[in-house]
């Protein structure tokens, strides 16, 4: 067991037949995390003790009745924002260090009762958007493929931690990229569920109308089993969606014959170019789309930067709600960076903030129409390989395009996965875009190329 | 789209307004950055007609996914 790399399907299929077993597996874990974890810093509180009595209680059920689920005794972390009620919830900040919350988030409930063994909490930029931060109790995660290089953010140990096999796979949450990003810089998939979909009861909010929950793993088809498990209406959300969960896995293996992509070529290519490898990368997958028998065309969406302006006036303004208190009286305890991030918050008048609300309504609507006809809307995760760590500009957030929050401004689903490797050998990305709700076949889109690519064997030398 | 640069002085009132105490130099760089956001803030503002109205909701096809 230990050295290997598992999927979560692989692993599941071999606890099922009783050819590994969850404590095994969470000790091959746990020496990953010991072997590598001083150099990455993916985990903020590690639960080893707990994570082998939660692994032993798991065998022995499974042992006694079979698995509850394909996530029964698999090991996963959980980005710091999300409430445990056994160990410390502290969004990476020093203004709720040793915080220990009184209940479970709903997602965490929800993954424990499908089986899943909770190793620890993962490093997050400070409440999700304040980072890479080297001022806070604790360094920021590095990127397993080049410790020198970004993780991305803000779901940072969530991404460090899979890539590097220290966990199987684990939560995110974003706001405006925080999944995405981490999973494309890390050579993860990592899925945006549809606004509504995940609750976010007990998740730390950033900015409530643009916060989504959702999971990160080594492949679509492991999101796809995450997904599973924490998907579904919670009355303690008010945003939950009332809707029946779809099996999430049942169209994965249907191909790529017959999905109607559109290309917004625009983003990528014109707006916030892309480098030559990106570039290439994403041509391929469209020319293995086409090649499956996929209809490839090209779309035009209202321009990147209107999208990005919409998202972050109304982060800003939401973020700076949720802080002003903290910001009022206790600003000495956040790190600079996301302190003087929120101040921009402060300074945004309640009639932008409608404005921005109003334009989102048009914006919404606007990709609603562009995806009407299509089921798939393809574009660039991140323009290139991750930066190195003291190369993340303080202002980057205000300063420079992405292509990740037009989908927090819409709420559509947006998953990102692995297109191979730049010439820094660290990955590449691309994302994919689906109707809302309709994560099946925004999962089998993915799952298509994905199982076609030899990108999934690739592991980060370092964790090898 | 409507463009503004506030002054100095105009964004010290805002900071004040906000209840938030800078050091003269952290204000200088926010300041700086606050120009950025400016723009973000002009693209947002005067597309929507008066009777549009903002929407925290979207509309999804109706019925089980």
């Amino acid at each position: 067991v230990s050295g290997a790399f598992w999927t979560i399907a692989e692993a599941s299929a071999l606890i099922a037949q009783r050819k590994l077993s969850p404590v095994e597996l969470v000790r091959a874990s746990l020496q990953r995390i010991a072997r590598l974890d001083g150099a990455l810093h993916a985990f903020v509180h590690l639960d080893a003790e707990g994570a082998l009595a939660r692994a032993r209680a798991a065998e022995a059920a499974i042992a006694k009745d079979g698995p509850r689920t394909k996530l029964d005794g698999i090991p996963i972390g959980l980005k710091d924002i999300y409430d445990t009620k056994d160990m410390p919830t502290t969004a990476h900040s020093r203004q709720l260090q040793g915080r220990v919350p009184a209940r479970d988030a709903t997602c965490t409930e929800r993954l424990a009762a499908a089986g899943t063994v909770l190793l620890g909490k993962l490093a997050t930029h400070e409440f999700a958007f304040g980072g890479p931060s080297f001022d806070l109790p604790w360094p920021p995660a590095r990127n397993p493929w080049h410790p020198d290089h970004f993780t991305g953010g803000s779901s940072s140990g969530t991404g460090a931690a899979v890539a590097s096999g220290m966990v199987l796979a684990g939560l995110g949450s974003d706001t405006g990229g925080s999944i995405r990003l981490p999973a494309a810089l890390c050579g993860l998939a990592g899925l945006k569920p549809t606004y509504g979909l995940v609750p976010r009861t007990g998740v730390i909010p950033l900015a409530w109308s643009l916060d989504h929950a959702g999971p990160m793993a080594w492949t679509v088809e492991d999101c796809a089993l995450m997904l599973q498990a924490i998907a579904g209406f919670d009355a303690g959300d008010p945003a939950s969606a009332e809707r029946a969960v779809p099996d999430f896995s049942a169209h994965l293996d249907d191909g790529a014959r017959g999905l109607r992509i559109g290309v917004v070529r625009e983003f990528h290519e014109r707006e916030n170019p892309v480098n030559e490898a990106t570039r290439r990368a994403i041509e391929d997958a469209i020319e293995f789309y086409r090649r499956e028998g996929a209809e490839v065309s090209d779309v035009k969406l209202a321009p990147l930067a209107e999208w990005r302006a919409c998202g972050l006036v109304i982060l800003l303004a939401e973020g700076f709600c949720v802080h002003a208190k903290w910001m009022r009286e206790s600003s000495e305890k956040y790190g600079e960076l996301l302190r003087d991030r929120l101040v921009l918050g402060a300074l945004i008048g309640a009639t932008d903030y409608v404005e921005a609300q109003r334009r989102r309504r048009q914006l919404t609507d606007e990709m609603g129409r562009a995806i009407k006809d299509l089921d798939i809307l393809l574009t660039a995760t991140v323009p290139a390989e991750a930066p190195r760590i003291d190369r993340v500009p303080k202002w980057g957030i205000v300063e420079q395009p992405n292509f990740t929050s037009a989908c927090n401004v819409t709420g559509f689903p947006a998953l990102s996965i692995c297109t191979g490797y730049g010439e820094g050998g660290l990955p590449l990305a691309m994302q994919l875009i689906g109707k809302p709700f309709d994560e099946p076949t925004l999962l089998r889109a993915g799952h298509a190329y994905e199982r076609a690519m030899a990108w999934r064997a690739r592991r980060p030398a370092l964790a090898a | 789209m409507e463009s503004r640069h506030i002054t100095r002085a105009e964004f010290d009132a805002l900071l004040a307004r906000a209840g938030i105490a800078l050091s003269e130099a952290k204000a200088d760089e926010i300041f700086r950055a606050y120009a950025s956001l400016e723009r973000l803030l002009a693209l947002v503002r005067g597309h929507a007609p008066p009777e549009a109205e903002p929407a925290t909701i979207y509309e999804i096809p109706r019925g089980d996914a």
